[in-house]
This record gives structure tokens, sequence and C-alpha cells, in this order.
């Protein structure tokens, strides 16, 4: 009788299972939603909507080192648990948006204070838009008019506008970050596929490290330290672990299996 | 004991019961329908006409992942949320239909798509007579209208992708039912059509071991291979296409 | 009549600005950004190597993260936001080093 129960009981279980492939796609981010991040650690608390971070407009002016490394952002969002009390000291968001410092022929505007007027909520709402209905400052499409295209992700071949010098992304914030000897130039390095006949991913570090220092992804993404010695399948990639850390999310998506499964078996 | 005989006869007649349940298999369409959707996620709501949509007079110029990759055409009807300002602004059907690769979306043309009518354009199917034949959906085999170079439909729409993925592994799926011959899948004939996203791992996970543990009845409820194979690709009454040793079913 | 006015003020002095003398936090003064700046010098010192940490020895590496570790309690003393920041940016700099140590030590 017991047995039955049990069975009884598993057989909802596997049908759960079943049913979580359903054949439908998840809808796919637009091009400009795309690398959106929610920011929302303490928003509520100060009766403010959540944080909308878009990291298309400043991953062109701007390296993923600059954020990620020397001003200290967490590779997850929430995890860095940015405070307007951070922002107003000069760290965070507001290492940039301070009011004084100069981008172009801009003023990057101050982030967060502790007093405010009606007319200075207008400024908190370009961030703090989340759910809210807020003219953006940039229009992507204007914006991406004339950078080279790809198939996904924001639609956006960052590395190609990089190498043709349609965005010069800065590296360096006097005050914030150090000053470093130039890195060597690294050779790139094929991966081996788990699944036979599936071209080999080939690496290359050269490209990564235009946009990351080692630090960003040694040793917290890749652990590993030798070649191979990390055993990682698409399956954790898929859950944004090892390359899904930003290639699911920012960096072009794994959708796109050809970008890096480019080396044909021979 | 005899409880027992009564929990066996019970289970028997049950599983004869959802046999008969597994494998019916809805009339088909004629031809020149197969593969028609009518589209109505809002239509009638703002008091249009649903759109019809032939798939038949799209494969032939353009692979299901011009569509269904590059477009971001969901897999099923209604779930993608396409809008007249979408296509407007060169999204979705607007991508082609602007006036330039196809008509576009101007008031003359509202009745080429918006007709509610699944047969539209049904005297333009002799077009494909040419085609290779085969015994189900639109009576044409595509996949070797494509592999004998009868359609050349294109690849990519605006963006060039880089070198695709040649895979070609063929995998034999065994049946879960005793004298049903395994199922053949071939990748090759798939990704002349598709790319690897389209499948994996949303339809096919890996990680779930989905691409080997499914059942006839979750196809027969449009997962998995029924994705396509109910009512787009060749319908999965034609049994043989995938169980070539099947005998005598149809 | 003078030496207990004296004690009076000294007491006073001490109350008011005291504090932070014994305590060690001198919010204001050219003392407290010097030492602001100095172990921001050696953190610039210590973490600036990271780029080019596969071509210093295991000796180098050992002492920049005896480095590190030294700067450590430094940052603790912190306030919040600095302690919050620059505790996330010495650990990934000391991190990346152990890394390199480690595989060099493994060949």
């Amino acid at each position: 009788m017991k047995k039955w129960f049990v069975i009884a009981l598993l057989i909802p279980v596997f049908a759960s299972f079943a049913h979580a492939q359903t054949g439908t796609k998840k809808r796919r981010p637009l091009p400009y939603e795309y690398g959106g991040v929610v920011i929302g650690n303490s928003s509520a608390n100060a009766g403010f909507s959540p944080v909308q971070f878009d990291h298309w407009l400043h991953r062109a002016k701007y390296t993923c080192r600059l954020c990620h490394v020397d001003i200290g952002f967490a590779m997850k969002a929430n995890a860095t648990r940015i405070k307007a009390a951070d922002n107003m000291k000069g760290y965070y968001c507001g290492t940039c948006h301070n009011g004084k410092m100069v981008h172009g022929d801009r003023k990057i505007f101050e982030a967060c204070a502790t007093k405010y007027t009606r007319e200075d909520l207008k400024r908190c709402s370009r961030c703090h838009s989340k759910g809210e209905n807020v003219k953006q400052d940039y229009d992507f499409a204007a914006f991406t008019e004339r950078f080279p295209k790809e198939r996904f992700g924001n639609g956006v071949d960052w590395e190609k506008a990089e190498e043709r010098g349609l965005i010069k992304p800065a590296d360096y914030i006097e005050g914030v970050s150090i000053k470093r000897p130039a890195l060597a130039v690294q050779k790139d390095f094929t991966i081996g596929a788990k699944v036979e006949t599936m071209p080999e991913i080939i690496f290359s570090h050269k490209k990564h490290t235009v946009w990351n220092g080692c630090e960003l992804c040694h040793p917290e993404i890749f652990a590993g330290i030798k070649k191979g010695m990390t055993k990682y399948t698409m399956v954790e990639i898929f859950e944004g672990k090892y390359c899904g850390a930003c290639h699911m999310s920012v960096a072009f998506p794994t959708t796109d299996c050809q970008r890096c499964h480019s080396k044909p078996v021979r | 004991m005899i409880h027992a005989r009564f929990l066996s006869a019970l289970v028997f007649l049950l599983s004869a019961v959802a046999a008969e349940a597994n494998w019916y298999f809805p009339p088909p369409p004629p031809p020149e329908e197969f593969g028609n959707l009518l589209i109505d996620r809002t239509s009638t709501k703002n008091k249009v006409k649903p759109v019809t949509f032939s798939h038949w007079s799209h494969r032939r110029k353009y692979t299901c992942q011009v569509c269904h990759s590059e477009l971001d055409f969901a897999f099923k009807v209604n779930v993608s949320q396409i809008t007249e300002a979408e296509n407007q602004a060169g999204k979705y059907c607007g991508a082609c239909h602007d006036g330039k690769i196809a008509f576009g979306h101007d008031k003359a043309n509202c009745g080429k798509c918006h007709n509610g009518d699944r047969g539209y354009g049904k005297e333009k199917f002799p077009e494909l007579a040419s085609l290779p034949h085969s015994r189900s959906g639109n009576r044409i085999d595509w996949v070797r209208a494509l592999e004998e170079k009868a359609i050349s439909p294109a690849r990519f729409l605006k963006v060039k992708p880089s070198p695709g993925i040649a895979y070609e592994k063929t995998l034999m799926l065994e049946a879960e039912w005793d004298r049903v011959p395994p199922a053949i899948f071939p990748h090759k004939s798939h990704t002349a059509w598709l790319e690897c996203a389209n499948c994996h791992p949303e339809i096919f996970n890996i990680q779930k071991k989905t691409t080997k543990h499914f059942e006839m009845k979750m196809n027969l409820a449009g997962e998995f291979c029924g994705v396509c194979h109910m009512t787009v690709a060749f319908p999965m009454s034609d049994c043989k296409r995938c169980h070539p040793a099947m005998m005598g079913w149809q | 009549m003078r030496r207990p006015i004296i004690l009076c003020a000294c007491a006073t002095a001490l109350l008011l600005f005291g504090n932070p003398l014994l305590t060690g936090h001198l919010p204001f003064g050219p003392s407290a950004s010097m030492a602001q700046e100095e172990w921001k010098a050696e953190f610039d010192a210590v973490c600036s190597k990271t780029d080019v940490a596969m071509t210093l020895s295991s000796e180098e590496l050992k002492g920049l993260i005896a480095g590190c570790d030294r700067l450590k309690p430094k940052i603790e003393a912190e306030g919040e936001s600095t302690r919050k920041v620059y505790m996330r940016r010495l650990q990934m700099c000391r991190d990346l080093y152990k890394y390199v140590l480690e595989s060099k030590e493994s060949r």
C-alpha cells in the first residue's frame, strides 16, 4: 500500500518535469532591453523605484574593468549593496555621477542627495525609473545607428565597434584607477566541447582583456589554475556561471552558438 | 489474489483507453492550407480581422531560422507580441513587409493579411507543383527540395552570421512501446533550416535529459518534436518519416 | 586660582577634542587625510601589478599577498562606504595573486 502511495506521489513530480518543457521559447529581450539590470536593495526603503541600469550606454564609454574592478561593482545585480550614502561620498555610481565629472561636452549629473526639491526629483528618476514611464536621455536606435551590427543581444557588435574606433571606452579614472603596466599579449587557445563533433571553442584572452582585467574573471568566475582543470558544460553556462556570468545577460548571448564554437572538427 | 487481478485488469483497461486517446490525429487540412495560421492576439479585440499567415509561401524564400531566430517570432501562435506599431517600425513582419522586400504596411495592403481566411493565397499554391512530392502536410518534401536545390531559401535577413555549425549527428531514439521501431533523428536535415538556439536548450534541454526521454504523448501535445511536426513541418501522422521501420501504421 | 582654571581648560579640551585622539579616528586635520593617502598609496602600489602577475616570481607574489594582508586592518578601520569598496577591491587583488601563485606552484 505504501509503495503505491509513494508512486502515486511521484507521478505529478515526473509529470511536472515533462511539462517543464512546453516548446514555447521565452521572449528574448529587445535590443535596448538587453543588458538591463534592476538594482533595488534599498530604493524602496527610501521611497524610490528600483534603479534601471542599462549597460549599453555605459559600455560604449567605459570598459567593463573600470566599473567592475576599479570602482568595485559586483558581477550580479544587488550584490554590491549600494546605498545613496555611498554615492554621495563619491563611490560606486557617485564616482562619476557627482555633478562635476565631465564626459565629452557634458557634466555628468549628480546621483543621490539628502536634500532635494521637487525639481530635483526629475533627476532622481533618471535612474530610479523601473516601472515608471521615464523618457530616456539617449535614444538607443540613434546612438547605435553607426555601429556594426550583430544578430542577438543589443544587436550591436561591440567588439567590432571598438576595433574600428567607433567607440573608445575609457579605462582609467584619476584617483580611482591604479596606474598599471600594460598586459602582455596572450595567445588564443581552444576549449574542447563536451559533445563530440560539436566544433571546439576558440577562446581569445586578447579579445576579453580589451574590456576586462585579470581579476574580473580570476579566480571568482574561473577558478581553475590550469587550463582544462575546471570541467563545466553548457548547462552551467546557461545558469549564469563561467562564461554565462557575462554571456547570458550583458555580452553577446549564448544564443549565437557559432560565435564561440568556431573551430570545425576535422 | 482477487485484489491483484482486479488492479491489473484496471491498469490494462486504462492503458488501452489512454492508448486510444494517444493516437488520435486530427483530420489533416488540405495541402494548400497545411501550415497556415490565423494570428489573433489583438486583432479581433481591435475590431480588425485576424491575420492569416501561410508557412509554405514563406519557407520557399527563407529558412525557419530567419523568422524564428533572427526576427524572434515564437514557435507558438499568439505568443509574439506583434503590434502594428512594431511592424511599421520594421520589426517582426515589418522586417520584410516594408514596401521594398515585400508589400508594405499600407492601407491598400491591409486585406492581404487581415482577412481571417486560412485558405488565402491558395491560387499561388500550384506554383509549388514542381517541388519533390511527399505524402503528408503540404504534399511537398521540403527537405529534399532544399537538398536538391529546387528552392534556395535565404539563411539570414539583415546580419550575416559567422559560419554555421555543421553538426550532423544522427540519433536513434528508442520508442517507449514494445513493438514500435526507434525514431531516427538526423541533425543534418534540421540544421539546414534551423540553428542550434532554435531548439536548444528551451525545447530540448540536455540537462534534463529531455533530448532522449520524452514520449509520443508529449509530441502530440505540441511539445518537443510536436512544436513543429504537428502543424508546420510534416505531421506526425506520417509515422514512417521518423520511424522508418514502422509497418502498416498510418 | 590659575591652576584650576588651566586644569578645567585642559579637561574641557580633552573632552571636546579628546575622543578622536583616544580612538585614533581623526575626522579633520592634516593627519586624517594623510593617513588615508598613505594606505591608498600603499594599495595602489600593491594592487597595480595584477595585470603582470604572471611575469612575477613566486617570492614577489608572496610579498604582494603579504602586502594585501597588511592593508586589510587599515581599510577595515575606515568608514562604511570606503570599507565596502576597498575591501572588495583588495579581495579581488589578493585572490588574483593567490591564483597566479597557485598556478605557478602547481607546475
